[in-house]
């Protein structure tokens, strides 16, 4: 234990780092020790105007959002124009395809509807030549390597019903293709929402409440 | 132990504010006992703060094992640039860099039980140790000698030692 005589010194800041191994397993415990220290101070209900500072941190939050959320959702203007032009020519060309190609009894009444969802935005664009459905998706963060979004149906009785997962691209974007026999059902779906998908829970037909990220209502 | 924060962090990235406020209530309240302490009341809460809101910015740079602890770490860190140097929180936050090595997070969690251990365990060590340790977390005192570098290094051993040899 003699060896490495500043190894305190430079985890507790006071010293730079030399010679000593920082990646040792001493000296995890003594960094783990010295922020044992932060305990100390004795938490009271009164040592912070909690309710206060918790607004403000997420005022603040909503101004900032996570980079990854920012940096494809705060787009320079031009980019955003684009955007919306794009998403405004594919509404107005989802709907004229739609009305030339399908019947009035199709479930969704053709017409491609917007879905928006605290910045993410889905669109549900009918695929006339193939009959079928897809819900286009913008904005969503791009989950972690091991994971994958998964898309969830929600019925007017209340059921939820797995749909396929998925990956947005590292722009943020996904297309979700539908088969139409699950949106053609008595229980007319009402919504998606959309959940990181947990290995664990993937023989389950119900979505972990907590895992659920965005709800996208079809109004 | 330290319960693992990937799932947390994992919603952070995804800009979940409900996320950040239970980062928020599980956190704030040492971390703002213990800027409280080195930088005084007035500056507290703006230490705090900013902190959490590092972490929302940026929760890629934060281990899933040990968010808690080397959050409490910048706080303390924060805090002391605060005091000594006169400066806001912000800057200080803005010069902070994570320290060279990462807790072991299976030796405490950031609840009252651990602290609890963390007390009991002080009271096993020296006064000297004692008193040298708190000092330099608090008061983030220079080392000034080989000697006081070399009992530094001590004392931190026995404290590790003294928390993982508690049930």
């Amino acid at each position: 234990m003699s060896a490495d005589p500043e190894l305190g010194a430079i985890i507790l800041g006071l010293a730079e780092p030399g010679k000593a191994k920082l990646d040792d397993e001493r000296a995890r415990r003594q960094a783990a020790a010295a922020v044992a220290l932060a305990l100390l101070p004795e938490p009271t209900a009164a040592a912070a105007n909690a309710t206060g500072l918790e607004h403000r941190i997420i005022s603040r939050a909503r101004e900032a959002r996570a980079p990854a959320l920012r940096r494809r959702l705060r787009p320079n203007t031009a980019r955003r124009i684009a955007l919306l032009l794009l998403v405004a020519g594919a509404l107005t060309a989802a709907a004229v395809f739609a009305w030339l190609a399908f019947e009035p009894r199709d479930p969704i009444s053709g017409q491609a509807l917007p879905l928006s969802e605290d910045g993410q935005t889905g669109v549900l664009l009918p695929r006339y030549e193939q009959r079928s459905f897809a819900l286009i998706f913008w904005g969503l963060p791009e989950p972690q390597d091991d994971e994958v979004w998964q898309l969830w149906l929600v019925r007017e009785s209340g059921k939820v019903t797995p749909g396929p997962t998925f990956t947005p691209n590292n722009e943020g974007r996904a297309a979700v293709p539908l088969n139409p026999n699950t949106l053609e059902s008595q229980d007319a779906p009402i919504g998606f929402a959309v959940s990181l998908d947990i290995p664990a829970n993937r023989d389950t037909e119900t979505p972990d409440r907590e895992a659920i990220r965005y709800q996208f209502p079809l109004n | 132990m330290t319960p693992s924060a990937a799932p947390l962090l994992s919603r952070l990235r995804a800009g979940d504010e409900d996320a950040l406020r239970e980062l928020c209530r599980s956190l704030a309240p040492q971390a703002h006992a213990l800027a409280q302490r080195i930088a005084g009341a007035h500056a507290a809460e703006a230490v705090v703060e900013e902190v959490l809101l590092l972490i929302w910015r940026e929760p890629q740079r934060w281990g899933a094992e040990t968010l808690q602890l080397e959050a409490l770490r910048c706080v303390r860190d924060v805090s002391l640039a605060v005091r000594q140097r006169g400066i806001s929180a912000a800057s200080a936050l803005a010069q902070w860099q994570h320290p060279p090595v990462a807790p072991r997070a299976d030796a405490l969690s950031v609840d009252r039980e651990s602290a609890e251990r963390v007390r009991a365990a002080l009271f096993t060590l020296s006064d000297a140790q004692r008193d040298l340790l708190e000092a330099a977390w608090f008061e983030g005192v220079e080392p000034g000698s080989a000697a006081l570098t070399e009992a530094l290094t001590e004392a931190l051993d026995a404290l590790a030692e003294a928390i993982g040899a508690q049930p």
